[in-house]
This record gives C-alpha cells, sequence and structure tokens, in this order.
C-alpha cells in the first residue's frame, strides 16, 4: 500500500511536481526528523544528506499527489525504503548483534564522564544497532519522532497488531540493553 | 527496572529527541539546490524507472483521448452533413491532454459537424514549448543556487572576503532572485566571519522584519542573537 495512496485520494495519477516553494518549506520541516531517523537506522552523517536528497526528489515529483499533512510520513517511509536497501544486515543474527553490542560495552566511557548529548548519542546508537532492524525501526519511529503506532505501521507497511508487537519487543530490548550499560558503567549509570 | 535505569533510558530518548546537526541549514540548502537540479537535468536517476513509467502513462492517455475521438469524429461525420459550426479550437485541449480529457473526448466530437480534419495535428501541441520555458525556468535556478554555494563553500574554506564578493556578484546577476531569502541568510554569517558585527546584525534585523514568515527566519534571529558562531 502506498501510503500517498492511503494518505489521500490521487486526483492527478500523472506526475506533477510539486512548487519550488513547497519543496523548500517541506525541507526545512522535515529535514530534522528524516536526518534523526537515518541516523538512529545506523546511515553515516555522511550518508544522511545523499538518502534525504533522493526522499525529497520524490516527493518533489509525487507531492502534487500527497496531502501536506502526509509529507512527514512519505518522506520517512521513502527514506526507510531507501536505507533498507542499501543496508544488508536487516537479515543479520541476533549472535552478531550481541557481538556488536560487547565491542560498543568495550569502548564506552568511564564513569567519571559526564552523559553529554553527544555521548548519550553514541550509548542510543550502540544499543539500537545491537537491535534487530525491524525493532529498531519501530522503536525510532515511535519513541524517538514520537508518531502514533498506526502512523508507523503505515509507514513500515506492516499491521498495526505487528507493529504493536514489535514495539513492545523493541522497548524490552532497549531497557534490557540500557540496564547492562548502566551496569558496565558501575553503581552511578552512565552518568 | 529500577529507577537508575529508567532514568538512563529516559535520558538516552531525549538525547535521540533532541538531537540536532549544527549545520542543518546549510544541508537543507543543498538538498534544496540537489533535488532542483536533479528534476531539472538528469534521466539517468534512481527514480527514472517511475518517471519513464508516469511519461508512458500519459502518452497512453493522449493515444488514447486522441482514438476515442478520431472515432467518435469520424462517425458523427457519417452520420451528419450539417456543415462544421464547431471551431477548430473546440479540439484544442486534446493537446494539454490529462487524464479527463479522455473522458470528455466523446462529449467534444459528438459536436455536430465536428470533422475529425479540423482537428489540429498532434504536432501543434504547445508541450514542448511549456516544456522548455520550464526548463530555462529552472536552469536559472539552479545557476543562482550554485552561484550561492559557491559563496558558501568560500565561507567554509574560511576566505569571508571570497564570499562576499561572490554574493555581491550574485545581486549584479540576478537582480529578480528567486532564493533571495538564502542570500542573505548567507551574507549575514559572511559579515559576521568579516567581524562586520554591526552590519551584520542590521542586515538580520531587517531580514527577520521584513520576512516574518520565511523559514529562514530562526536562523537569522539564531546568528543575530549569538553573533559569529
Amino acid at each position: 500500500m502506498l501510503l500517498a495512496r492511503a494518505a489521500m485520494p490521487v486526483e492527478h495519477p500523472l506526475e506533477v511536481p510539486v512548487t519550488d516553494e513547497r519543496l523548500r518549506s517541506a525541507i526545512a520541516a522535515h529535514f530534522g526528523s528524516l536526518r534523526r531517523v537515518l541516523r538512529r537506522l545506523g546511515l553515516p552523517e555522511f550518508e544522511v544528506d545523499d538518502v534525504a536528497q533522493e526522499a525529497f526528489l520524490a516527493l518533489y515529483r509525487k507531492g502534487s499527489a500527497i496531502h501536506p499533512r502526509a509529507e512527514r510520513q512519505f518522506l520517512l517511509q521513502a527514506a526507510i525504503r531507501l536505507v533498507v536497501a542499501r543496508q544488508r544486515y536487516f537479515s543479520r543474527r541476533r549472535e552478531d548483534l550481541e557481538a556488536t553490542f560487547d565491542q560498543f560495552e568495550q569502548v564506552r566511557p568511564t564513569p567519571e564522564e559526564e552523559l553529554g548529548q553527544q555521548q548519550a548519542l553514541r550509548i542510543l546508537d550502540g544499543i539500537l544497532t545491537a537491535m534487530p532492524l525491524e525493532l529498531r525501526m519501530v522503536f525510532n519511529l515511535c519513541e524517538l519522532e514520537q508518531l502514533s503506532v498506526p502512523d508507523a505501521a503505515a509507514i513500515l507497511e506492516v499491521p498495526v497488531g505487528t507493529a504493536t508487537s514489535r514495539l513492545r519487543r523493541a522497548r524490552e530490548q532497549f531497557e534490557k540493553l540500557a540496564a547492562r550499560v548502566r551496569v558496565a558503567h558501575g553503581s552511578g549509570g552512565a552518568r | 527496572m529500577s529507577n537508575d535505569d529508567r532514568d538512563l533510558v529516559a535520558s538516552l530518548l531525549e538525547a535521540g529527541r533532541r538531537d540536532v546537526a549544527p549545520d542543518e541549514a546549510e544541508r537543507q540548502s543543498r538538498i534544496y539546490a540537489g533535488v532542483i537540479a536533479a528534476a531539472s537535468g538528469s534521466s539517468g536517476h534512481a527514480t527514472a524507472g517511475t518517471r519513464g513509467l508516469g511519461s508512458w502513462t500519459g502518452l497512453t492517455v493522449v493515444g488514447l483521448g486522441a482514438l476515442v475521438l478520431a472515432s467518435a469524429g469520424a462517425l458523427a461525420l457519417s452520420r451528419s452533413d450539417a456543415p462544421s459550426s464547431a471551431p477548430p479550437a473546440a479540439a484544442a485541449p486534446l493537446a494539454e491532454t490529462t487524464p479527463s480529457a479522455a473522458l470528455d473526448a466523446p462529449s467534444v466530437a459528438s459536436a455536430p459537424g465536428t470533422s475529425v480534419w479540423e482537428l489540429p495535428s498532434a504536432r501543434e501541441t504547445k508541450k514542448p514549448a511549456a516544456a522548455a520555458s520550464r526548463e530555462r525556468e529552472r536552469d536559472g535556478l539552479a545557476l543562482e543556487l550554485a552561484a550561492i554555494e559557491s559563496a558558501r563553500r568560500k565561507l567554509r574554506e574560511h576566505d569571508p572576503a571570497g564570499a562576499l564578493a561572490l554574493l555581491d556578484d550574485y545581486d549584479r546577476r540576478f537582480p529578480h532572485p528567486r532564493v533571495a531569502d538564502e542570500a542573505a541568510v548567507l551574507r549575514v554569517e559572511v559579515l559576521f566571519a568579516l567581524g562586520r558585527d554591526d552590519e551584520a546584525r542590521r542586515l538580520g534585523h531587517d531580514f527577520v522584519e521584513r520576512r516574518p514568515g520565511s523559514i529562514y527566519r530562526a536562523r537569522v534571529a539564531q546568528l543575530v542573537e549569538g553573533g559569529a558562531r
């Protein structure tokens, strides 16, 4: 199911580009969210703009059929599809993910270090990387971007029940891994 | 889960929600320029497949519309001996075919005396001219964006004087700019980088007052309040 179709009836099946002004507003409004999602999905910073540009190009070309209120969902869906197509570790085995997390734990900061924004992001990314991609995606959308479960389900093109169950499992995993990080940092936690 | 664990989870999530790239405004401008350039130029893009499909769909609709119109016209001609009263222009919308043209075609063609031979040929379509004009417009926009990007690059290379010269050149080349806001924001940054803080603030305040609805308003206000970063 294409989100664009779900979001609004398509009046013009032919492609009609959106106006430059609308494109500019969409970039200003949604680039931040897109960037955060892409980064949390493990995309390096230097690749984020390329993927974001592809997503905005899709919006530019098809945007006349997309309701302005559905822009963010359309862009997130396009970007996530691109990331999934680029990244081949979707089928990574759980043991590999655990190994990655162990490596991440070894390079964590000392307990004396303050949990600043950048440090918190490194820990966050380390934990997310240790989670399977399908859980990471729904967690990212619902917990970090604070979308509703039905919206996340539409973006990920899965039934709402599936998204709900994945989110529950993702939360459990995230909390478990965060607790491991805190224990590894000593009694004061990561602070 | 202990309170400490809960606090850690909350602080990690908060960090994730607050994550903003420091150079976000610059990157947004680059992406905008990239999208415009990609859309106006190349055909070898990743989305070329779907775009190509769209074009073929359009051609198919045009073809089917013309076929329906031609058949109906021929039928009308064979049934009626009345002289043609509908001007050839009545069929002109065919040239600008939209999906609805195929649906409208029978009613246009059923006008008494409309002959298929009076219809304009496909060559008279205005589409190529419109497309060429649109292309020229986009080329102009791409040139503007390229000029701003050059100035931005100079600033990144710690050459604010060079950046300012390019911005002055931009003003001369494009008396009716379409991306004047980007140029104004960059000029404020450049002036701060040159140490001309008063001038930068004046320009920034002027921008904020003059363009309250601009997407760059917050960025300029931030620059003016914080001075040069």
